[in-house]
């Protein structure tokens, strides 16, 4: 009976944080604008300046592939869940200008129970690019779709997100004459170098909503 | 305020695209260069032909063994695929590219004139077996020390030399000089574009050859880089790309041999590594 009742007490003390966090989710009220956030991938604005060699070819890994001024907004929903789009314009070198738009899902699980990693978060985006080549004014098209796992870390209204991005397959097509579609598994794009390249994402940005 | 707000972050990323918009004349491939799916490219009814050979030679640091096994590799090419009308091989195939102690004298005691002893030789087999031969070698014009590449006409005539002008260390090294102008060439009518190695990193050689239009790009190298899903070359030059290496171990470098040619969509129609060998394909052309 003893230990039944100390099972029990334990049992409360574990689930209280979980049942405050339920209780005080109903009464919180926020506009539209108060969870929608914007930010910026500053590793993408480098990444398409004139660097070594070497820093030009790995760098981005750390920008998420995204050169240029790359930029998101999204918003939060009530339940855990987040709809984002980025957007990123920039030329990876001279010959190259590479728009693209991403929109994804995130799930942070752990959104309500605060003594969990609440930050953390899975998703799914899909993405497409356009490799347009400028001198010879081709485009070369391809949609995407990555997992991302990350984590957000707010400082007051602000926010830095880092995020691990893997892309598993492509759909490529061309306005080069005498091409079809093209479809490919791709865990990376230099499978032997490697043959799994995650990327990854940094994002400072605002929030309006102070967590 | 607001409208104040707005136009600072308008301003802001807009100074920040122009920033990052770097006008650089050196093309440097990153992931975003090969990344997506290979695209299916259609060559079935195309308006003229062209078979070729793709060579990735062992090289010695001897010159006429070289020499010896550059005439032995046409002869065994035109022996297994007598149809063969152009024979690529790689960079300096005279000598050593790496792992060179001198590498400036190295260079120069491999080098010879174009003409010389060397083009003669390999022109005399062009001559007798009908077929177009691009051979990579140090060059030597004056006192002037040049990566260069040479075109062989079938009858043994010189219809092009191109001298590489994107160096990497090893050329700096080798006290070669750069060249200065993009290569172009025309083989049974079909417009063809020359170059070597990292030549493929210079944006201006890139332009003149896009508006030239060439169909085929011939790029010699000695690459140590393994192979890629599709060729980003290709795609850079919108043309056909015949990838000529080598292969082997010299002195603490290793070139896995990688060699392939691929279609103007960057699909590596033919290719392989892991040994000395060669390749051969048909390429169809559409005007």
């Amino acid at each position: 009976m003893k230990y039944r009742s100390i099972r029990v007490l334990l049992t409360i003390l574990l689930l209280f944080p979980m049942i405050r966090a339920e209780l005080n989710s109903g009464m919180e009220r926020v506009s539209f604008l108060d969870r929608c956030y914007a930010g910026l991938n500053p590793i993408a604005i480098p990444a398409a300046f004139p660097l070594r060699a070497d820093w030009k070819r790995y760098l981005p890994i750390a920008s998420g592939l995204e050169y240029g001024v790359a930029v998101c907004a999204g918003y939060e929903t009530e339940t855990g869940i987040s709809f984002e789009t980025r957007l990123a314009l920039g030329k990876p070198h001279k010959l190259a200008f590479v728009p693209q738009l991403h929109a994804g899902l995130l799930y942070y699980p752990w959104h309500r129970w605060e003594f969990l990693p609440h930050q953390l978060y899975c998703g799914t985006f899909l993405k497409f690019w356009d490799y347009y080549n400028t001198l010879s004014q081709i485009h070369f098209c391809n949609l995407g779709n990555s997992f991302v796992i990350g984590y957000r870390l707010p400082i007051r209204s602000f926010f830095a997100d880092f995020r691990i991005n893997q892309t598993t397959a492509v759909l490529s097509w061309s306005s080069l004459e005498n091409t079809g579609i093209g479809t490919d598994w791709c865990f990376s794009p230099w499978p032997s170098f490697f043959p799994v390249i995650p990327t990854f994402t940094l994002t400072v940005g605002y929030q309006l909503k102070t967590p | 305020m607001k409208l104040l707000k707005s136009g600072l972050w308008f301003a802001l990323l807009l100074t920040l695209f122009l920033l990052s918009c770097g006008d650089s004349d050196q093309i440097l491939h990153s992931l975003i260069d090969i990344s997506g799916a290979p695209i299916p490219y259609d060559e079935s009814n195309p308006d003229q032909v062209l078979p070729v050979a793709s060579v990735c030679l062992e090289c010695s640091r001897d010159k006429r063994e070289n020499l010896i096994k550059i005439e032995n590799m046409i002869f065994r090419i035109m022996e297994e695929a007598p149809q063969t009308r152009l024979i690529v091989f790689g960079e300096t195939t005279l000598g050593y590219y790496y792992g060179l102690d001198d590498p400036e004298s190295y260079q120069r005691s491999v080098g010879e004139t174009i003409p010389g002893p060397a083009t003669a030789q390999i022109g005399s087999l062009a001559d007798s077996f009908d077929v177009f031969i691009v051979l990579g070698m140090s060059e030597l014009s004056g006192d002037t020390l040049y990566n260069a590449q040479v075109l062989l006409n079938p009858e043994g005539q010189i219809v092009a030399v191109h001298r590489k002008s994107g160096f990497v260390s090893e050329d700096e090294e080798a006290g070669f000089t750069r060249g200065r102008h993009a290569t172009v060439a025309s083989i049974d009518g079909i417009r063809i574009g020359m170059i070597i190695c990292a030549d493929v990193t210079s944006y201006p050689l890139t332009e003149d050859l896009v508006a030239a239009e060439i169909q085929i790009l011939i790029h010699s190298l000695a690459s140590l880089a393994g192979e890629f899903r599709f060729d980003a070359t290709a795609r850079q030059f919108n043309s056909w790309v015949i990838f000529a290496n080598r292969y082997g171990h010299e002195g603490d470098q290793y070139s896995p041999g990688t060699c392939h040619i691929s279609d103007p969509a960057g699909n590596v129609v033919v290719g392989g590594e892991g040994q000395e060998r060669y390749l051969t394909y048909t390429i169809g052309v559409s005007k």
